[in-house]
């Protein structure tokens, strides 16, 4: 019993004082520390490098998988009558639209489901690849009365037009300031279903963009751009301007001309932007495009709308935020083109090209509001 | 003599069930101890153990000072609003990393001060001087790696 006794008391003081020790050391560090010490060092191997960070401080989070829904709430529309290649380049549209009204009539509910999700595939702070996927729903239903039998309300009223595509993004920064942005797309855009689904219905979009990024609060890039934004494919400049104010309660969020707002950070979990964005697609539509000599020819509605809105966003719980968006929809253009064989018409705004519409459509404005989840990096 | 043996091995039991870490990987273990710089270079940070886990602090900052007040930096961005009167030099940003042997800590977090959100994290050494830390939510897919390298004191 005495040597069971020796032998606990041994222990004891042996391993109570490993114990001691760690606590010593923990509450030495709290008393000890020289601050200035860690201001005198040197690297042990090879430097460090530091390289741009993609992001500044203060910005809304970047989200990597977006669930929402959106509606427009009733507007007028007028659609002039379908005549491949009827309407010239240079005539007005309203006047087109007058000349040739086909159908007329009030558009009740404009709206569908938004999932975005942007996973990165490799993040680190010398190269950013991310992976994405979009889809968005537009479905239309029309007033009672007006639609003309083989015309644009027939083929729109109760269905949808439906916009699936996936994206990549790449980020390299080539040193502590500069860095390079590259983005390609590609969409489906029409009122395919799951059963007629086919590469007819492909577009393909990209941008590549050069950029500083100053200080913590501040980045910008320039760059270029073939987009599908304004309904029809344009090659347009395009730049980004990202700016946090020194106190960090405001900044700007720019990427022109698809969007740009003012943001006012409530606190660290909830901001307001206010701006525009300008959104659009060209959509294939299957029954108007008359495949009937073979070729893979397309009727194509180019759509593309500015919208001016206010947005609230705020977390919900963790890593989850919730955002309500709400403004006006104003009409760019709802026009169509045929292409024949599907060829691409390249007008940029009557720099290169002048090809005539074969549709001209117009419609009102439209309230619109827009809910959405996201599982974000804040 | 036969005292002696068994009193040995009473305190290597002792010992060993109280370490989680094999003998031979504490030395590995251990290399995460030091001070580390990441690759913005505006912080430094010192790692060390206690209790078996490693706790990285912040131990010196290139801006020290906030730029609008003047004043020394605050945690003022830490959603637990207690803290945001915690200075941010002496701040313990890394807690409770494991080590999992060949060279990987984990179970650990590590939060960034600009924007007040803690991240789960993982640490791999990539040779003695160079840490590839990652912090991410939820699954490590959803974050972001930096390079942090080691510094020693000028003497």
């Amino acid at each position: 019993m005495r040597q069971i006794n020796r032998i606990a008391i041994a222990t004891f003081f042996i391993t109570g004082f490993s114990f001691a020790q760690v606590f010593a050391q923990e509450e030495g560090q709290e008393e000890e520390i020289d601050w200035d010490a860690y201001g005198e060092v040197e690297y042990a191997g090879g430097e460090s490098k530091t390289f741009a960070n993609a992001k500044i401080v203060g910005l809304s989070p970047a989200r990597f998988v977006t669930i929402g829904y959106e509606q427009q709430m009733p507007y007028t529309v007028q659609y002039s009558t379908i005549q491949k290649d009827g309407y010239s380049f240079d005539q007005d549209r309203q006047d087109a639209i007058d000349n040739n009204l086909g159908e007329e009539g009030e558009v009740t509910y404009t709206g569908g489901l938004r999932i975005n999700a942007n996973i990165p595939v490799i993040s680190t702070n010398s190269f950013i690849w991310q992976m994405g996927f979009n889809y968005m729903q537009t479905a239309y239903r029309f007033s009672e009365g007006g639609a003309v039998e083989g015309g644009l309300k027939e083929q729109l009223d109760g269905r949808s037009l439906h916009t699936t595509g996936l994206f990549t993004t790449l980020y390299k920064p080539l040193n502590e300031t500069n860095f390079l942005l590259l983005q390609a797309q590609a969409d489906m855009s029409g009122d395919y279903t799951l059963d007629n689904l086919g590469d007819q219905y492909l577009r393909y979009s990209a941008a590549v963009l050069f950029g500083k990024r100053p200080h913590d609060r501040l980045q910008w890039a320039v760059g270029l751009s073939r987009t599908y934004r304004v309904g029809a494919p344009n090659y347009i400049p395009v730049a980004m301007y990202n700016y946090t104010s020194e106190n960090r309660k405001w900044g700007i969020e720019a990427l022109l001309p698809a969007r740009a707002a003012y943001r006012y950070n409530i606190n660290q979990t909830s901001l307001i932007l206010a701006g525009f964005a300008l959104e659009g697609a060209s959509y294939r539509i299957g029954e108007l495009s008359n495949p009937t000599d073979g070729e893979i020819s397309s009727f194509e509605i180019r759509r593309g709308e500015i919208k001016a809105r206010v947005e609230y966003q705020r977390q919900l719980v963790g890593f989850f935020w919730w955002s309500v968006q709400a403004g006006v929809r104003i009409d760019y253009s709802y026009d169509a083109d045929y292409l024949d064989n599907g060829d691409e018409t390249l007008r940029v705004f009557g720099i290169l090209g002048d090809a005539p519409f074969s549709m001209r459509n117009s419609l009102g404005p439209a309230p619109y509001f827009n809910l959405s989840i996201s599982f974000v990096s804040p | 003599m036969k005292r002696l043996i068994l009193i040995f091995l009473a305190v290597a039991a002792t010992t060993y069930f109280a370490t989680p870490v094999k003998a031979q990987d504490k030395e590995g273990a251990d290399a995460l101890i030091g001070i580390w710089e990441p690759s913005h270079g505006k912080a430094r940070i010192k790692i060390d153990k206690i209790a078996d886990k490693y706790y990285g602090r912040i131990v010196w900052l290139k801006e020290p000072n906030d730029p609008v007040t003047g004043e020394p930096k605050l945690d003022k961005n830490n959603p637990d609003e207690s803290m945001h009167s915690a200075p941010l030099r002496g701040y313990r940003m890394l807690k409770d990393f494991e080590y999992q042997g060949d060279g990987e800590w984990s179970e650990g977090t590590i939060y960034d001060p600009e924007n007040g959100n803690t991240y789960s994290s993982v640490i791999k050494l990539k040779d003695e001087n160079t840490l590839d830390i990652r912090g991410y939510i939820g699954m490590k897919t959803f974050g972001r790696s930096d390079v942090w390298k080691r510094l020693k004191i000028k003497r």
